[in-house]
């Protein structure tokens, strides 16, 4: 892995599209989580790629490669997030705010559910949700990062994790007579 | 992935820390494309190649028009300046007052050329002591039109500062000094134009003239010897003839620096109806992208006509998307004729042989293909699987062109239009990429197939020149290509010619 950062530095192609073919799918899989579909998700990549290969000589070997490149592909969604900002709209999120049960029976969901759910959510609301829940930043951090209030980044988690409750709670309804068919 | 909802977090994090999509395979080169041009724009000495030389060479061409435009109105310099103002005053010439009397030019169109030239009446206005030495032959003038012996000078308001004197006075005319006189009051008498002799040079006609006005400095109140300094190109204009340098028909030569985008439309064409498809799979698989040429000319005009050549280095970019079905022989049957028939109800799915026959122990792949082979005595059946390879890469075609091109010029004062013709060489530097085989259809290096070293190409072209001075202009040409003979040796059944059409955008110098 070393020898093939090494030759990333020197501009070595082939040592590039080696690096690609290894994180590629890995790193659309982050992208995906953050883009509103597919064509949105590698456009992300694409800019990620391009800014991990022209910086590449910054990486100097402390911490791990793919969690530095995990992190220039999450930076890469936040500018994206910024650039469609002023086309966002708010979803109607009231309609989602129902009582939520406090205690839920065990479920399994799929990873393509729980895809689906996450993508649903307005834009906002899965930008603070993949930071906070999924790579694990501060509240603080996040405000910085998408230059919110660290309140409002709270709220909007709140909110994002309500609706992704409400919205598996719906999913496992249909689960169950599925299940009991079977 | 049993979990509580209230701790949804774990559940994401758990479902997504290996989640991945595969990408599709055109954002790879889209990486890539991206990559070269940021690489380009982000500019390391050890990176330098032939485009950084191109901009380096426009850059420097650039430059130097831009100084010789400045020099063009720069009249004089002198070393021991003491204060420097610029401001206009009008020159007429006693030519032109004479012209004017034998109504030989309007008065309208004197007025309006004057108006559009104001900038070339400028002049500087340098203090000197009277006690310092004056250099007139430091202020030199170039042009062809020399004044007469004398010039009259309407001054319009030089620097409110100082006092200048009006009298009149009329200084005896010798071969060095021009009479000068002013007639209206509102006018400054200049005391004499001093002129230096001749110069000698056949192509560059110098006048030095220098006006020496006695006026008293506002601060220092003292006389002070004001010195003027006029072109030639002014009194040329004021008197009314087309500034012309007497060297600019001796220009015969020039060269050039060009860049040109140019897109392609290839013709493949084949002879042999059995490659028919192969064609028509080669063309949809081909699609051209905006390649390019840069270069340089020189050449030679006499009159109207010229004759160009040069070094050109041309790439043709193409864009190879193809998607190739192979097949893999996954098991085999086979049979005597000797034995018995045998019935195959389903070519596709289940193969069902007779007792004699014997197979592979391998099941058929359902939804496959098979080929069967008859000879004489044994039947194979093959069964197979596919797999479908997507081939998606540039092709890139390099040329050394060489061209040998003729013109005809219609051209004014500051466009020259010039038609162009000729034929080029082109010799094969480099080819990269992919093609389809003509034997099975599946994709090939570019590398694997004859192709001539050299081609021929028609060329035809109208050239617009814009000059911004007797040396420098820029080009704009917009031009045809088409290749006379084939990319392909002529044993090879396919044939393929390439039909360009482009802008050259280029610096010309003459000289």
């Amino acid at each position: 892995m070393q020898k093939l950062i090494a030759q990333c530095k020197k501009h070595n192609k082939k040592a590039q599209k080696r690096l690609y073919e290894r994180y590629a799918s890995l790193m659309l899989g982050i992208c995906m989580r953050y883009a509103r579909d597919r064509s949105e998700a590698e456009d992300m990549l694409q800019d990620g790629f391009v800014k991990i290969f022209m910086n590449i000589e910054q990486y100097c070997g402390a911490g791990s490669f793919e969690g530095w490149m995990k992190r220039i592909i999450v930076n890469t969604a936040i500018t994206f997030y910024h650039k469609n900002c002023k086309h966002f709209h708010h979803e109607d999120v009231f309609e989602w705010q129902e009582t939520i049960s406090d205690t839920c029976n065990d479920t399994e969901f799929t990873r393509e559910e729980l895809f689906s759910v996450i993508n649903k959510l307005p834009d906002g609301y899965r930008m603070v949700f993949n930071l906070y829940a999924i790579e694990g930043y501060k509240h603080k951090e996040i405000a910085e990062m998408l230059g919110i209030e660290e309140n409002t980044s709270k709220s909007q988690y709140s909110r994002a994790k309500k609706i992704i409750q409400q919205k598996l709670r719906a999913l496992r309804k249909i689960q169950q007579p599925v299940s009991a068919v079977v | 992935m049993s979990r509580d909802f209230d701790n949804i977090e774990d559940i994401f994090k758990e479902s997504f820390s290996d989640f991945k999509v595969e990408p599709q395979s055109q954002v790879w080169n889209k990486v890539e494309q991206n990559l070269k041009w940021k690489r380009f724009w982000h500019f390391h000495y050890r990176r330098f190649n032939i485009y950084y030389l191109f901009l380096l060479v426009v850059a420097g061409i650039g430059g130097m028009l831009l100084w010789n435009m400045n020099n063009q109105h720069k009249y004089f310099t002198q070393n021991n300046e003491t204060d420097e103002k610029t401001y206009q005053s009008e020159i007429i010439s006693n030519e032109n007052k004479v012209v004017s009397k034998n109504n030989v030019r309007q008065p309208n169109k004197k007025q309006k050329t004057k108006k559009t030239d104001n900038k070339n009446r400028k002049h500087i206005r340098k203090t000197t002591e009277l006690t310092d030495k004056i250099k007139p032959d430091s202020l030199k003038i170039t042009g062809t039109n020399k004044p007469k012996n004398t010039i009259q000078v309407k001054k319009q308001p030089m620097n409110k500062n100082y006092q200048y004197p009006k009298k009149t006075n009329t200084a005896p005319a010798d071969d060095n000094t021009l009479n000068i006189k002013t007639e209206k009051k509102d006018s400054t008498l200049i005391d004499s134009i001093k002129k230096e002799p001749k110069q000698k040079s056949k192509n560059l006609q110098s006048d030095t003239i220098c006006l020496q006005i006695p006026a008293i400095h506002p601060k220092l109140n003292q006389l002070q010897l004001d010195t003027i300094a006029y072109t030639a190109y002014a009194l040329k204009y004021d008197s009314m003839k087309t500034p012309m340098l007497n060297n600019q028909e001796t220009k015969h030569w020039m060269a050039e620096l060009f860049y040109s985008p140019l897109v392609n439309q290839a013709n493949r064409t084949t002879a042999n109806h059995m490659l028919k498809n192969n064609v028509l799979l080669r063309s949809d698989a081909n699609s051209q992208q905006v390649s390019y040429t840069l270069g340089a000319k020189i050449g030679y005009h006499l009159k109207k006509w010229d004759v160009q050549t040069g070094l050109a280095y041309t790439q043709i970019n193409e864009n190879f998307s193809y998607q190739y079905q192979e097949y893999d022989i996954y098991s085999k049957y086979y049979y005597e004729h000797a034995f018995s028939e045998i019935q195959v109800t389903d070519t596709v799915g289940w193969l069902q042989f007779g007792k004699e026959s014997a197979y592979d122990n391998m099941a058929p792949v359902m939804h496959s293909r098979t080929e069967t082979i008859h000879d004489s005595t044994l039947t194979m059946v093959y069964d197979t699987t596919s797999r479908v390879t997507t081939y998606e890469n540039p092709n890139t075609f390099s040329y050394l062109e060489i061209p040998v091109l003729f013109g005809y010029s219609f051209n004014n004062r500051k466009f020259d239009y010039t038609l162009h013709g000729g034929i080029i060489a082109g010799i094969l530097l480099n080819r990269k990429g992919k093609t389809i085989s003509l034997s099975d259809n599946s994709a090939v290096s570019v590398e694997s197939e004859p192709m001539q070293n050299t081609s021929l190409i028609m060329y035809g072209s109208l050239a617009m020149h814009y000059k911004f001075s007797q040396q420098f202009g820029i080009v704009a040409e917009p031009y045809i290509k088409t290749q006379v003979n084939s990319l392909f040796e002529s044993s090879y059944p396919i044939s393929q010619k390439y039909n360009s059409f482009g802008v050259k955008i280029g610096l010309r110098f003459m000289f």
